[in-house]
């Protein structure tokens, strides 16, 4: 019943593009709200309940097909329904203004695709079906790619939405490839035959073929490079859906894949370490360097994607050796990080798009000093931030905790090999949340901190309130995960005894202590709180009774600072872009000042970043490829005669095909 | 909560005594053991100046940087009796506190829109990066040879290990040592005593606090030493000991340890910027090589003694 209500109310979504200008959102929000109240709840009742909730239906010539609601897919269409929430909320504020140049077709557009976007996404989540599971998902990029060209008048916008199409689609090739295989060797094209196909052949040619699919979604690296081009082109109050939840549907697939494995764990989990590892590294050192605040936060969504890469493959570790404790730890980290990023990220995508709407650049070095003109997207930005560096009293570190305190709980007794896994999964969690502190104290502290640094940003003023209430109930959230974790981790749990098959029953959860462990967890980043309120009402009944001045921040004796003056987000981040030169081939471009030149005359400088990455495995096999296409051009002289010619040629070499085919 | 109180102690008077070995190793008299918590009193009653640039953050950072301190502080046991607070992977939120602590600091620094600031937070958060490592991969060795995941547990188990944990006490402790000083912000990777803002890491990023705010933070920088000495203590105090040389240990490991930094930053010239972070990777390196002993030592330690007899 719920369900027919639910496909009503998207089958109405075509009828915006009728509805008046302004009733355009209004009648999008209340159908995707109403939509997101049946989809929670039948996944909070799937998820709290257990019942599996499964329907069939046909759609069109794609024949019957099965939905079903797992707990799995009920945590992800929870994770979704959170994000298109806050999205949408935050779209009204932001395209208020944004649309106001736009035609109503191009609104309605919008809007519609926003729709299709949200309903083609849950689709993906419950159809186990090969064939409709693909057509929800190439729904799903369509609708994305028509999102991100909302400004898609800039051709280097355009550029950047159109390599994300071909990616996905290069992406969908190996699905389509993949299901072949299935199909193959079961007879049968959809998830639920993976188990049966798994169990009589090796698991990891598959594995890898999904893998490529899903990771390209996902951002893995090497098949990360669409992320920095789309998310910073895309309009602001699509990115942090974007980052939220679309690559987020990557690792629900890569999760459902793993779900049905029966062999190879090791294997596979060595090679997901690897990639995670190097995605969660790669990404955050990238990050690091950039100078446009969003591509910034696109590139720490690949190093959140390495996070949580290395919990799942702890996970799968766990089950290669038997060892349900770090199964469970590794599994329950990897969703709720990826729950939290969701959150997170959204938050800080959209305080970014508040602030870079404000001053009409993406570029931090002409920010700066919005703390005291926009003071409540600056804490959003800054809650934001303390929670994605996996700092206690937040949620990100909640999730971390959990990935590392299933590693350091299986170092004992394990073999040699597995500890050195173990403890590079360690180390790497600990120079990424060590990377992410620099990036984050970068982007908060020369975006939004110090003076302006240009007459834009001088002249910001705060946002509207429907810009930044969406961003509470990202902070609530926040907060919410960091304190009362327990609350949260425990249906977690139970998704990863349905999938990965480990009797994980109340009893572990009691008697394993991981419900006592985030509860004091909790207690201490309680303390913590208390502690910083506490010494914060002493701090101001003392400095009351005391004389208060203010002045010019200490320039060493120099009293006539400018704000130019100031470190910049490539000052700020020289030393370290140093280290890692091979990586981000950090190059300047600027002439030092000689030793006999007295009076230094006006320079320029010019800091460039690359992703090696990106240069070598897409623009050099282009470059490649473009060259030897060109050549073929000699075929295309445009007369008819040779087009018919070149036909005949063709059927003569079918027949001669077929003709030793039946030898 | 016993090892709350002793710390907070000790923190007292450690600054005190690593000035007044400098000074004795100088040929000077020296202030008074006591002089720099009366100048954490003196600023305690002085007045502040706030930058025109700064905001909200400038007024909270300080506040947050201590509160993490400590916080992190109940997580540490002494000896038989446990830490205020304990749990599976409590050290973990132990390292991410002291961690969030330094975030507040950068923030404070760049929120006065200073260039020297800027630069000494962006130091901060380099080298922050590059020593969180070796902590984590010295605790993971305390996990291999003991098999707990508690400050606590591991005390309880490490301190009854023999000869190994002997061999690893000393390594911990030595790391343990260079990450104290690179925590509290001195030489070799700092020099609290510097007059040129160009070479500070630590004191340029507090150019411009002032008052009770300074106060907050130089007592921040006391608690870590008495913290990361009390680990120290921790890791060499020799198993089954009553109370009273439990406690005797304590305090000398402290005094040691107050007294080795003195002595070390009388001999020793600070590096040169751009060698730190060669420096800062060698000490987590050299935790490497502990995690690596601890591994063989709880793989292969039975077959080791044997040949060794």
């Amino acid at each position: 019943m719920l369900f027919c209500v639910f496909l009503a109310l998207m089958l109405l979504t075509p009828l915006v593009f009728f509805v008046k200008s302004k009733g355009k959102y209004f009648y999008i929000a209340t159908l995707i709200f109403s939509s997101v109240a049946i989809s929670g709840y039948m996944a909070l009742s799937s998820l709290l309940g257990g019942e599996i909730i499964q329907q069939r239906i046909s759609i069109l010539f794609f024949g019957n097909s099965v939905i079903a609601l797992d707990k799995l897919s009920a945590f992800f269409i929870l994770l979704v329904d959170v994000a298109i929430v806050v999205a949408i909320w935050y779209s009204y504020g932001y395209l208020k203004y944004h649309l106001t140049n736009k035609s109503s077709q191009q609104a309605s557009l919008h809007y519609f695709s926003y729709a299709l976007l949200y309903f083609s996404m849950i689709f993906a989540l419950v159809l186990r079906d090969g064939y409709s599971f693909l057509l929800a998902w190439e729904l799903m990029t369509i609708a994305s790619f028509i999102l991100v060209i909302l400004d898609g008048q800039e051709r280097k916008k355009l550029k950047a939405a159109i390599s994300y199409l071909v990616q996905m689609h290069i992406g969908f090739f190996m699905f389509l490839a993949a299901f072949m295989l299935l199909k193959k060797s079961t007879g049968e094209m959809s998830f639920d035959a993976l188990g049966s196909y798994f169990s009589s052949n090796p698991n990891f040619g598959l594995f890898l073929l999904f893998f490529l699919g899903f990771g390209m979604k996902a951002g893995f690296v090497p098949l990360h490079t669409w992320l920095p081009e789309v998310h910073p082109t895309a309009p602001g109050n699509v990115s942090g859906f974007m980052s939220g939840a679309i690559i987020k549907m990557g690792l629900y697939g890569l999760v459902r894949v793993i779900s049905h494995l029966q062999a190879d764990f090791f294997t596979i989990s060595v090679f997901l370490l690897i990639v995670s590892i190097i995605t969660g590294l790669f990404g955050i050192c990238l990050a690091i360097v950039q100078k446009d605040i969003k591509r910034l936060l696109a590139y720490s969504s690949i190093e959140n994607m390495g996070i949580i890469g290395i919990g799942l493959s702890l996970a799968i570790l766990g089950k290669a050796y038997g060892n349900d404790l770090l199964t469970v730890y590794g599994f329950t980290g990897a969703l709720l990080h990826a729950f939290n990023h969701s959150v997170f990220k959204s938050l800080l995508f959209f305080s970014a798009g508040s602030l870079s709407k404000a001053t009409g650049t993406q570029n931090m070095e002409l920010m700066g000093g919005a703390v005291k003109r926009m003071p409540y997207t600056s804490l959003f930005f800054l809650i934001g931030s303390v929670a994605i560096c996996a700092l206690p009293p937040f949620n990100g570190f909640i999730s971390e905790f959990i990935i590392y305190s299933g590693a350091f709980d299986s170092l004992s007794g394990s073999s040699v090999g597995a500890v050195a896994l173990l403890m590079s999964a360690i180390v790497s969690l600990a120079l990424i949340g060590g990377l992410s502190i620099i990036v984050f104290s970068k982007a908060f502290g020369i975006a939004f901190l110090g003076e302006p640094r240009s007459r834009k940003a001088q002249a910001t003023k705060e946002v509207g309130k429907s810009m930044l209430q969406p961003l509470i109930i990202s902070s609530i959230l926040i907060v919410a995960i960091g304190l009362f974790s327990m609350v949260f981790v425990r249906p977690l749990g139970d998704i990863a005894g349905e999938c990965l098959k480990i009797n994980y029953t109340n009893a572990f959860y009691e008697t394993q202590g991981i419900a006592a462990v985030l509860s004091k967890v909790g207690l201490v980043c309680a303390i913590f709180i208390a502690t910083v309120v506490l010494l914060y009402f002493i701090r101001k009944a003392i400095i009351a009774r005391r004389t208060v001045k203010y002045g010019p921040t200490w320039g060493c004796g120099y009293t006539a600072p400018d704000s130019r003056q100031q470190y910049t987000s490539s000052s700020y981040v020289s030393d370290f872009a140093h280290l890692v030169n091979p990586v981000t081939r950090y190059k300047r471009d600027m002439k030092p000042i000689a030793e006999d030149e007295i009076f230094p005359v006006r320079r320029t400088f010019k800091g460039k970043e690359h992703d090696v990455l990106n240069s070598t495995l897409i623009n050099k096999p282009l470059r490649w490829m473009n060259k030897w296409f060109f050549r073929l051009a000699i075929f295309q002289t445009g007369k008819i005669q040779h087009y018919i010619l070149y036909a005949l040629l063709f059927m003569i070499l079918i027949f001669a095909l077929s003709y030793f085919d039946t030898l | 909560m016993l090892s709350f109180l002793l710390i907070t102690l000790c923190a007292l008077f450690f600054t005190g005594i690593v000035n007044r070995t400098r000074s004795i190793l100088s040929g000077r008299k020296g202030p008074g053991i006591l002089q720099p918590i009366k100048n954490v009193i003196l600023l305690l009653r002085k007045g502040s100046i706030f930058s025109n640039s700064s905001s909200f953050i400038f007024q909270i950072a300080p506040i947050a940087a201590l509160a993490s301190t400590l916080v992190a502080i109940l997580l540490v046991p002494f000896g038989k009796y446990p830490s205020v607070i304990s749990f599976k992977g409590d050290f973990i939120l132990f390292i991410y506190l002291l961690a969030l602590g330094r975030f507040a600091i950068i923030l404070n620094a760049l929120d006065t829109a200073s260039s020297f600031e800027g630069m000494g937070a962006s130091r901060e958060a380099l080298y922050g990066m590059l020593i969180e490592p070796a902590f984590l991969v010295l605790l993971g060795a305390f996990a291999v040879m003991t098999g707990h995941t508690t400050f606590f547990d591991i005390s309880q188990a490490f301190q009854s290990g023999g000869m190994h944990g002997a061999i690893l006490g000393v390594l911990a402790a030595f790391i343990l040592f260079n990450i104290m000083l690179v925590e509290t912000s001195r030489l070799p990777v700092d020099d609290p005593r510097t007059h040129l803002e160009l070479t500070m890491i630590h004191e340029v990023m507090v150019l411009d606090n002032s008052g009770f705010d300074f106060a907050l933070i130089t007592l921040n920088s006391f608690l870590k030493f008495a913290l990361f000495s009390a680990l120290i203590a921790f890791c060499i105090t020799p198993p089954d000991l009553s109370i009273w040389i439990h406690l005797a240990v304590f305090f000398g490991v402290e005094l040691l340890c107050a007294i080795a930094v003195g002595f070390f930053e009388s001999f020793r010239a600070r590096n040169r910027m751009a060698k730190n972070p060669s420096y800062l990777i060698s000490i987590s390196a050299i935790g490497l090589l502990t995690f690596i002993a601890a591994i063989v030592l709880s793989q292969y330690g039975d077959i080791l003694s044997n040949v060794a007899q």
